[in-house]
């Protein structure tokens, strides 16, 4: 128990104040979402609908279906794959020091630094040779590349923090590189896992770029995508586009609650 | 935990590959690019849609659509597309924004689409927008939406007894009754940059319709050009009658203004009709239009074309798809809820035509000179730059001698592949 | 111990060997391009040397871009950094509700970026928007301001919203850094009679590092992709007062078909980071004696 002592009740009214900062922009949202096509042109962003309406939730919902599908699949792969292979590196640039390690890590960083244009008519052309354009399969492989030096980065300086004894112990009792990661390392990489996967969930689903250019067709299409599209692009159809976001954020949310679980005392496991 | 992991991420990665592999390629298949993305708009070309499969039943229409107009992002999408190999069967474009495609010998022409029939029923002027310095066709139109009218709430009209101008010193009457009653007269948009470059346009079709065509064939090229500034000079007034907020809201926003009553005039293409229904607003008893002196025999051509990239993987399904869209019963389709013409002369108008769109069409067949809108008529870099210019010169700065002066150079600098001839009936 | 080694090798080093070759190959290019004169739909490969870098170095709109770019940079990510570092310590007071409240937090995180443009656009906005209106209500009118219609306080509205955007994620961040510092080190301290305000200086703070090193990288990265928020909220207006370099490049590559000037600006924008984070990443583990 920590024995610090501020007044209970300021850090309670802070941390409220905070809350209402966060939900505050996110009123006109959900109040938008409730309005038929009519209320949204004839009153503003801040005002409440006179006469909610479900509508826009249905509607945007079936637009958004197969898109929230893809995106799952899409999320759940390039986390899985991008955090397992991040892991592994980053076990290796932290604990083992090789000549030119200190220089392919930060070649690795750099990586998260390269604006994403650069990549992409060379990448189109890369997949469409490969025979992958306008599948979702492009996108899966994008996404696990993509994510590795993002993952590398957060594994290895969060495994920065166990102490080199653990290894050292191990190393003792025999135990090879593979090893030390299964039966050290592993264990302690929750919270590690948790991070990079917050930010990976995050930029795989709010991804628009990729996901507008390299699938093709209404049935591939990921989340953001069809999120653009419910704006329609010469009509004002706001409150369908709100009532997408709510949906959309949705599976994110959960995601976020399951893993935030893990952010607990004990679980970093010194 | 690590169980877990490995097994979910071994279903996932599965599944990831399976998904992947679905999506196998199906006999007759259509691949087509559009921005027509929601509401109104996503009605009108699956009602075209709809004409073509009614004619074709067994092919397979894959619709990938692209939200935010004619402008970037589609434009994106399809040069990275076209460089990598992968171009669709068919896109939707502005007609000059084929120029580079077609400069590139990235599109094939289309001369059996236009047929002798397809030619008499679309007018001349369409005609020409889907023609390239070739005298080749490249394209064909659908749906055809009039440019630059003023739309206005006829109660506020009448409120403060006011008439539709037919001189500039009648408009600017107007606007000052308005201000001097507290209410703004004319609603703006722009915080996405377009809606000032909007009026601008049609200001330079104010100066007439010569004028015009030097303007879109890029003749304008001395910074203190009278009809330039003369141009600019009213769009800095427009300004003192504008929402103040206007940097804020987005074009539909300050049509809500006009639907509301709070604001007089909008000054927009006929996308704006489908606002001002939706907000359950009448023509014409809730609202009117009229054209700003100088543009009262020119109607404002904006129209959307698809063409047939070369490299397309089934151009014979999209050859198809271009002679369907050209036949009377998909323009008048697809026009329909979307509040466009159809490009054919020859469309019977059924009921779902609202009063508006049969009071535009009659307009179209009956005025004197027609004009390309700009987005429509000069090059896409031309018009980027164009918005810049108004948006940092006049929006912010308020000075139209050093607007004048950028866009004259603009016009110098800016290569014109097409020149335009806008003589009558052009 | 040898066999171990060469599964590791050939999981691990087919990966990052196409990583490296996504991003650097295709960086190659790029930055091949930079040197051409590839302008309009036709690739054209004319080498002409550093042209194109030198226009961009006369361009007044580049050092507008950079200027703003470097705003947002300095604000945002000091500034998310501190707002999670605060969040973090006052949620791990042993707080009921904890979960609630950083599920709250993490709310923004989960919205996609063209979303939250919308929504703090129709905050911002003077005469509807959210914010003008409260401060109307709280007797506060005299706050009441042009926001992003404003081209003084645009980017700092901009950057504002931003760091709402991440404020959640660095509260996670800083929260595990927090939980994962031994109990057993807190409690030699508070023995030893140290008053709260140093054991969090002396003791957790430093400790905290890899919660540092971690946030800073990373919001370093969103603060030069802010570019799909940009567009949304303010299209870089008004006029260009809120252009930023990816605003910028995105504009001439595609708005204007400038394909090699657009690539050098990529270049550009990846030295200014790299400007940035590496003698960041040089000073933390320099120290070291890495």
């Amino acid at each position: 128990m920590r024995r610090v002592r501020p007044t209970r009740i300021l850090v309670y009214l802070f941390l409220l104040a905070v809350s209402g900062w966060i939900l505050l922009p996110l009123w006109s949202g959900v109040v938008t979402a409730l309005k038929s096509s009519q209320e949204v042109v004839l009153s503003t962003p801040l005002t409440p609908p006179a006469r909610p309406t479900l509508e826009p939730l249905k509607e945007a919902l079936d637009y958004l279906k197969r898109p929230l599908l893809n995106s799952l699949v899409l999320v759940g792969a390039g986390t899985m794959v991008s955090c397992f292979f991040g892991s592994i590196l980053g076990y290796l640039f932290s604990k083992y020091r090789f000549r030119g390690s200190n220089l392919l890590f930060l070649l690795v960083v750099i990586c998260l630094y390269i604006p994403p244009q650069v990549q992409l008519i060379p990448m189109t052309q890369f997949v469409s040779k490969v025979g992958l354009y306008g599948k979702l399969g492009a996108l899966v492989l994008l996404y696990m590349f993509f994510g590795i030096p993002m993952c590398t980065f957060v594994f290895k300086t969060l495994y920065e923090e166990i102490p080199e004894s653990y290894i050292k112990a191990a190393q003792v009792d025999g135990a090879g590189i593979w090893t030390i990661y299964r039966r050290v390392i592993l264990p302690l990489s929750v919270i590690p896992f948790v991070i990079a996967a917050l930010l990976q969930v995050t930029i795989i689903w709010n991804d628009y770029l990729w996901g507008l250019v390299l699938t093709r067709g209404m049935d591939n299409m990921p989340v953001t995508v069809a999120l653009a599209n419910l704006k329609g692009s010469f009509v004002g159809a706001w409150n369908l586009q709100m009532a997408g976001s709510i949906w959309v954020a949705l599976p994110t949310l959960v995601i976020f609650i399951f893993l935030g679980k893990y952010i607990v005392r004990g679980y970093a496991g010194l | 935990m690590k169980k877990v992991a490995v097994g979910t991420f071994l279903v996932l990665f599965c599944g990831g590959l399976a998904l992947a592999g679905l999506g196998q390629e199906k006999p007759s298949i259509l691949e087509i690019y559009h921005w027509w993305t929601s509401g109104s708009e996503k009605a009108a070309i699956e009602a075209a849609i709809d004409v073509f499969l009614s004619k074709y039943p067994d092919v397979t229409v894959i619709q990938s659509p692209v939200a935010g107009g004619g402008g970037i992002t589609m434009r994106q999408v399809i040069h990275t597309l076209m460089l990598a190999g992968e171009a669709p069967d068919s896109f939707q474009s502005y007609p000059f924004g084929l120029v580079p495609y077609w400069q590139a010998g990235m599109l094939q022409p289309i001369d059996e689409v236009w047929t002798e029939e397809v030619r008499a029923n679309i007018p001349d002027v369409v005609e020409d927008m889907c023609k390239m310095p070739d005298g080749h066709y490249y394209a064909v139109p659908l749906g055809i939406q009039q440019a630059g009218v003023v739309f206005y709430n006829k109660h506020v009209f009448e409120k403060y007894g006011l008439q539709e101008p037919r001189t500039w010193e009648e408009f600017w009457q107007i606007c000052e009754t308005l201000k001097a009653n507290g209410v703004d007269a004319i609603a703006l948009g722009d915080r996405n940059a377009w809606p000032l470059t909007y009026i601008f346009r049609t200001l330079v079709a104010a100066e007439g319709i010569e004028y015009y065509e030097a303007f879109i064939n890029g003749q304008i090229t001395a910074p203190n050009d009278a009809g330039l500034l003369d141009a600019l000079n009213k769009l800095n007034r427009m300004l003192d009658y504008v929402n103040s907020d206007h940097a804020a809201l987005t074009w539909d926003q300050a049509v809500a203004l006009v639907a509301k009553g709070e604001a007089a005039m909008n000054i927009m293409g006929e996308c704006a009709v489908g606002e001002l229904l939706i907000a359950g607003l009448d023509y014409p008893e809730d609202f009117d239009v009229f054209f700003l002196p100088g543009t009262e025999d020119i109607y404002g051509v904006s129209l959307d074309v698809f063409c047939l990239p070369k490299g397309a993987k089934h151009p014979e399904t999209a050859l198809k798809w271009l002679k369907v869209l050209v036949t009377p019963e998909a323009q008048a389709a697809f026009a329909a809820p979307k509040g466009f013409i159809p490009a054919r002369t020859d469309a019977v108008l059924g009921p779902e035509f609202s009063d508006y769109q049969r009071a535009s069409m009659e307009r179209f067949k009956s005025v004197k000179y027609y004009r390309p809108g700009m987005w429509s008529g000069t090059p896409p870099a031309f018009m980027t730059q164009l918005t810049d210019i108004i948006a940092d010169k006049i929006g912010l700065q308020r000075n139209p001698a050093a607007a004048a002066a950028a866009i004259a150079e603009l016009q110098a600098s800016t290569e014109w592949p097409i020149t335009w001839d806008l003589g009558p009936k052009g | 111990m040898a066999k171990e080694k060469l599964i590791v090798g050939l999981l691990v080093l087919p990966a990052l060997v196409s990583t490296l070759f996504f991003f650097y190959g295709f960086s190659g290019w790029n930055l091949y391009v930079s040197f051409t004169n590839w302008e309009g739909f036709v690739p054209s490969y004319r080498l002409v040397g550093l042209a194109n870098y030198v226009s961009l170095f006369r361009d007044p709109l580049f050092w507008t871009s950079l200027k703003n770019n470097l705003i947002l940079i300095a604000i945002f990510v000091p500034g998310t950094m501190l707002v999670g570092l605060v969040l973090a310590i006052l949620l791990d007071q042993e707080v009921r509700g904890e979960g609630a409240f950083r599920t709250i937090y993490l709310l923004p995180f989960s919205l996609s970026f063209v979303v939250t443009a919308t929504l703090w656009a129709w905050m911002y906005s003077p005469r509807v928007g959210t914010i003008n209106f409260l401060l109307d209500k709280l007797g506060l009118g005299f706050l009441k301001s042009g926001w992003i219609t404003d081209p003084n306080l645009v980017m700092y509205c901009i950057t504002a919203a931003l760091i709402w955007q991440f404020a959640g994620y660095s509260t996670v961040i800083f929260l595990a850094g927090l939980r994962s510092i031994p109990e057993s080190h807190i409690k030699a301290a508070q023995v030893d009679g140290a008053s709260s305000y140093t054991i969090y200086r002396r003791i957790i703070v430093p400790q905290l590092k890899a919660s540092f090193v971690t946030s800073f990288i990373i919001f370093m990265c969103f603060a030069l992709k802010a570019f799909d928020f940009v567009w949304v909220l303010t299209r870089g207006g008004p006029g260009y007062s809120s252009h930023i370099l990816g605003v910028t490049m995105y504009k001439e590559t595609f708005g204007l078909e400038k394909y090699a000037y657009g690539a050098a600006y990529a270049t550009v924008i990846l030295i200014v980071s790299l400007v940035i984070v590496v003698p960041f990443l040089y000073r933390v583990y320099a120290k070291e004696g890495r």
